[in-house]
């Protein structure tokens, strides 16, 4: 099978890769139909982020199901799904406290699509540029994507859209219905963050990032929008989101909390980060980071796109026909979706071209 | 009246210095006395001349204490000459949009930087004196003071003001998302970690180990019933709630490894002053929630003052009592906790005379509102 993988800086490659076979009676293999960069992706890709080159690239995906083992009750072949980006077994302690990232069933760090090894040889789990995906625990990772939800749409459902949702409902539920400050700069988390503050009941957001085209969707979203943090700017939130990219900035955005504010955390830092104690003392604050237990929260998301209450299709800045990917998604663009059309569900992309 | 001015660190450190005595000036306004005066952890920083407000010396030290009501403005309906009530650090108005909303500490009335409004520390603007002192005033006496009820030996609570409050507040915070769940506490300041190990056993944590590389404190722990560890534990991903409670930044690196995913961590800021680094690989990884804030004192003092009411915790164990005469060496002792005393003088014969001054509090009350509305 062929499977999309990173070698270098601005190189991507399709690479004849070994399927891992399904090997029990609660395992599936699924066929990606509609796979998008994560902003963490889109950092490696453009040399950001410094990963040993050569892995099988991706974790964002819908697929098809092609396979299922005997024990699998909810999905068949055909069924359209997604694919959260960790391999989880959702029946361990940490699991059933809804605190799937952290499963350690295939080891506490396997990921899709990241060079961080487990998986049933110790190589990693694949990437969601592939054409089989090899899923472990198929009842308690996929999920249906309802017949009116187009799944190019919801492409980043499986991470930074729930991701996206997990951290504003943190900073939202702490402070109803208060304003919100959502800060970019990563990518596409930035406009998620803000349509899920509005859907959570935001009465107004403002929306800082340098990047015009996330400003436009935010903009377009209902969102103030400012392509630069003004350190004069006295205006406090209880709401802040943070999906920028630098240490000075995630210091700004903590200034910017007002008492008993709450920031959420959406950007990754690797190394030890710099806060102005005293400020966020004096504040009285609370704070969270980390990596997003998403499949809980997946449903849930799917139902407020499917009500219109989210407008991921927003962010899609372009749609790339399969074979295409390796060229196409070098270039910087805020979500491009890699789609193909499904061989076992009647379902088909209006926008591409139907076999 | 005498003030304990604070000269800067050194030998003579501290200094008895005579005042004019306070009298009401607006009828929002209580003169009280401070009969049981505690030090915060950090005014044990400042004196050894650890942390940026030992560079600003000549302000009246300590905003923890319990005191007398000596003298009451025209429109105090809560409390009356005589009355034994806790002085909360921050000044605060009780009425206005923060302070009804429980963040007293928050309060926008006065200022809404709260290290412009507090006891005890150089606010570089108003001093509002030190609740060591004989004397001070507090501005909105209705909005700020909590009665001590009869059975609770104001020398227990003479930290309820600050360190046991805050203590209870960040246990709450921890343990209100994670019930029952084993805490570790990492020790470091002089009395913090206790009163937060003690609370962990008070609000039902399974267990709380307690680390702490002073001999003394780890003792203490040991009879408040903790389990107590001379080494940071080298644990991953264990505990579902921690609180770090040390100075020593590289023990935050270890502390935060020690987190179970989905912990919550509480930093007391340990880092009084410089910039302090967040481990964020580690807590991306666990996904985390940090909380790190000064204690909304007023909200929550009658549920402190309560559990030692019902015994609940022992705070008698942690203190240790020194009359006001020893003032300031037994300042400088190595007690986990000295708490200064005086007499009561409000039911003596002795007479005070009242002036009446022209300020009003009530007038600053008008102008009140919330910061992020602003």
């Amino acid at each position: 099978m062929q499977a999309l993988y990173f070698e270098a800086r601005g190189r991507l490659t399709w690479r004849d890769d070994r399927a891992i076979p399904l090997a029990g009676n609660d395992q599936a293999i699924v066929r990606p139909i509609a796979a998008t960069t994560c902003d963490l992706d889109r950092g490696i890709i453009d040399g950001l982020v410094q990963y040993p080159a050569g892995f099988a690239i991706g974790h964002e995906a819908v697929a098809e199901v092609i396979e299922v083992g005997d024990g699998v009750r909810t999905v068949v072949p055909g069924d359209i799904v997604v694919v959260p980006w960790k391999p989880a077994c959702g029946s361990c302690d940490i699991c059933r406290a809804g605190l799937t990232a952290s499963c350690e069933a295939l080891g506490f760090k396997t990921t899709y699509g990241l060079p961080f090894g487990g998986g049933p040889e110790g190589k990693g789990v694949g990437g969601l540029f592939s054409d089989r995906v090899w899923i472990p625990f198929a009842d308690a990772m996929l999920v249906q994507v309802p017949g009116d939800v187009d799944p190019i749409a919801v492409a980043g459902i499986g991470d930074n859209l729930t991701d996206a949702y997990i951290n504003v409902s943190k900073a939202m539920t702490r402070h109803p219905g208060a304003p919100a400050l959502v800060w970019g700069g990563t990518g596409k988390l930035g406009p998620y963050s803000v349509d899920h503050a509005f859907a959570a009941g935001a009465p107004s957001v403002d929306y800082i990032d340098h990047n015009p085209v996330a400003r436009e969707i935010a903009q377009d979203l209902g969102a103030r929008v400012y392509a630069e943090f003004d350190p004069a700017w006295e205006r406090q939130f209880p709401v802040v989101i943070f999906a920028g990219t630098t240490p000075s900035s995630l210091k700004s955005a903590f200034t910017a909390l007002s008492p008993g504010g709450h920031l959420s955390q959406l950007m990754i830092f690797f190394q030890d980060t710099a806060v102005p104690m005293m400020e966020i003392y004096f504040r009285d604050i609370t704070f969270s980071n980390g990596r997003p237990s998403t499949r809980p929260h997946i449903p849930a998301v799917l139902e407020l796109c499917r009500c219109g209450k989210l407008h991921p299709e927003k962010m899609v800045s372009k749609v790339i026909a399969w074979d295409d990917a390796p060229e196409a998604l070098i270039e910087r663009s805020l979500m491009p979706v890699v789609a193909r059309q499904p061989i076992l569900s009647p379902r088909r992309f209006a926008c591409l071209p139907i076999d | 009246m005498k003030a304990l001015i604070f000269l800067g660190a050194g030998k003579n450190k501290l200094e008895w210095q005579e005042k004019p005595d306070l009298i009401v000036q607006g009828d929002l306004e209580a003169i009280v006395r401070p009969i049981a005066s505690a030090t915060c952890d950090l005014d044990r920083e400042i004196l050894r001349g650890h942390v940026p407000m030992s560079q600003h010396p000549g302000f009246a030290i300590g905003h923890e204490c319990v005191a007398e009501v000596l003298e009451v403005g025209d429109k105090i309906r809560l409390h009356k000459r005589g009355d034994i009530v806790v002085v909360p650090p921050f000044i605060s108005c009780g009425v206005c949009v923060q302070c009804r909303a429980g963040m007293h500490s928050h309060c926008t009335t006065v200022s809404p930087v709260a290290s412009e409004r507090v006891y005890g520390l150089p606010t570089g603007k108003k001093d509002w004196g030190g609740l060591f002192s004989e004397e001070v005033s507090v501005p909105f006496a209705d909005g700020m003071l909590v009665p001590v009820p009869a059975g609770v030996d104001p020398v227990s609570v003479a930290s309820a003001s600050d360190n046991m409050v805050d203590a209870y507040i960040t246990v709450r915070r921890g343990l209100a998302k994670h019930p029952g769940a084993p805490t570790l506490v990492v020790g470091g300041v002089d009395s913090f970690g206790l009163f937060v190990a003690e609370q962990a056993l008070a609000q039902g944590s399974a267990r709380v180990d307690y680390y702490d590389r002073d001999p003394q404190r780890r003792a203490a722990a040991r009879l408040l019933g903790c389990e107590v560890l001379s080494e940071m534990p080298e644990v991953d991903r264990h505990y579902p709630f921690v609180v770090f409670a040390s100075r020593d930044n590289a023990e935050l690196e270890p502390t935060v490894r020690a987190m179970a995913p989905g912990g919550h961590i509480q930093l007391l800021t340990g880092f009084f002053g410089g910039p302090a680094k967040l481990n964020l690989w580690e807590m991306f990884m666990r996904d985390v929630t940090l909380a790190i804030g000064i204690p909304n004192s007023k909200t929550h003092i009658p549920a402190v003052l309560e559990q030692v009411r019902c015994g609940h915790i022992h705070p008698e164990r942690i203190v240790t009592v020194h009359d006001w005469t020893e003032v300031p060496d037994a300042l400088s002792t190595s007690d986990i906790k000295p708490v200064i005393v005086r007499p009561t003088i409000a039911d003596s014969s002795e007479k005070r005379s009242i002036q009446r001054g022209k300020t009003d509090a009530s007038a600053l009350l008008r102008s009140t509102r919330p910061t992020h509305l602003a």
